[in-house]
């Protein structure tokens, strides 16, 4: 199956973070190559990338980069989490949500509607 | 005269049909198509706000034309008028020059947002979706060329398997029916007349009627009884009453499910014919063939 560069990101991050300590591009290879073939010369390029997106920063030990992640990957999900939570009007339509969060006082009513939806399901005999 | 009968049609459009129409169970039973006539009395507002500046600005050129002309008069019949193109071609560009800004800022925002999300998520191949590993419970879609679902490890968790599946099938009925594109036009609307009951109410209920349009193409694969299931779990989570503002949206969840009860309303005919007719109404109004 052929990957995006996009995926091989991806992995790369989601190596850095769980390892969580530096690592050379050849660590990351080889760690790579335990599941598929892949060409040291792309991860490098895409760990390059990575560091002109500040997604990594990296210093020289010896005459090899040693890479590491910039934030937490708890710290991105948390600003992830703040945008798709927030409910400003002023940036509708750009997240869609399957619904927002309600009082107490509506759970009530909620509930209510909850069971004659159900009701309704048990007379027809929905069973899906 | 032709003043006159536009005023009406703008009093008609833009505040008592729209407060005469929130809510109502007819324009729910076929969502979609309800949002549709909500964006034809939009546009027809719009024209109709045009056309009245222009025979504010111009009102002998106009006169006897519209639907006054078409009654017998008695003065020779001025002729026919001839039409300015720059009053049209200026409002239409500058209503273009605030969606693209609008849509702008959403794309920016989802790019941005979908970056992170690539590199962070978790993919749930099988399921169509991305995870987020963070314990509050949300499912929520990215439009756009490049769409995402996504549900956070405390949603996974909080829904059984009908429940996700009914979440998830309800994202993809935003995206496939490119909402986001039917909203931005409300958006647009509301901005720029913000005051208007036809903006204000349209906004909201055009935001409804979307949601229960994705609510329907979800049932295309659960029960409703398993898609009100799942919309009870996530509004009512943590209990955790939010900010004012989340109270204000969530009569939409109620409705919802209460919509989900009900044997749906036969949809009124009327309704595919007003939305085609109502924006092209205040032209006949003030620009009819004289006969």
């Amino acid at each position: 199956m052929l990957r995006g560069l996009g995926d091989l990101e991806a992995e790369i991050m989601d190596r850095l973070w769980s390892w969580d300590r530096p690592a050379t591009v050849r660590e990351i290879v080889d760690d790579l190559q335990r599941q598929r073939p892949v060409a040291y010369t792309t991860v490098n390029t895409v760990a390059d990338i990575l560091h002109t997106k500040e997604w990594l920063r990296r210093t020289k030990v010896g005459r090899a980069w040693v890479y590491e992640p910039t934030c937490t990957r708890e710290s991105y999900t948390a600003q992830l989490m703040h945008q798709a939570l927030e409910t400003s009007p002023d940036r509708a339509g750009a997240l869609l949500h399957f619904v927002d969060r309600i009082s107490g006082d509506e759970a009530t009513a909620l509930r209510a509607a909850l069971a004659q939806v159900e009701a309704r399901g048990e007379a027809r005999g929905d069973d899906r | 005269m032709t003043l006159a009968l536009l005023a009406l049609h703008l009093l008609l459009v833009g505040v008592l049909l729209p407060r005469r129409l929130a809510g109502s169970p007819r324009l729910q039973s076929r969502p979609a198509l309800g949002a549709a006539v909500w964006l034809a009395l939009m546009a027809s507002f719009g024209t109709g706000l045009l056309l009245a500046a222009h025979h504010l600005v111009a009102p002998l050129g106009h006169e006897p034309a519209g639907l006054v002309g078409l009654l017998p008069h008695l003065e020779p019949a001025v002729a026919p008028h001839a039409h300015d193109w720059w009053a049209p071609v200026a409002a239409a560009g500058a209503v273009a020059a605030v969606t693209a800004v609008l849509a702008a800022r959403a794309a920016l925002a989802r790019r941005r947002h979908r970056e992170t999300l690539d590199l962070v998520a978790t993919r749930d191949r099988g399921r169509r979706l991305l995870v987020l590993e963070d314990p509050r419970p949300a499912v929520y879609c990215l439009p756009g060329r490049r769409a995402r679902v996504v549900a956070t490890r405390g949603a996974v968790d909080l829904l059984d398997e009908r429940g996700l599946a009914a979440a998830v099938a309800h994202e993809h009925g935003h995206l496939h029916g490119r909402h986001h594109l039917v909203l931005l036009a409300a958006d647009t609307f509301a901005l720029l007349l913000g005051r208007l009951p036809l903006a204000r109410l349209g906004r909201t209920e055009v935001a409804l009627l979307l949601e229960m349009a994705a609510d329907d193409a979800a049932l295309a694969r659960v029960t409703p009884g398993e898609l009100a299931g799942a919309l009870y779990a996530l509004a009512t989570a943590g209990s955790g009453a939010g900010p004012a503002g989340i109270a204000a949206a969530s009569t939409g969840v109620l409705a919802r499910v209460r919509r989900l009860a009900r044997t749906p309303a036969p949809p009124a005919p009327a309704y595919r014919l007003a939305a085609l007719a109502a924006p092209l109404l205040p032209y006949l109004l003030a620009c009819a063939p004289h006969p």
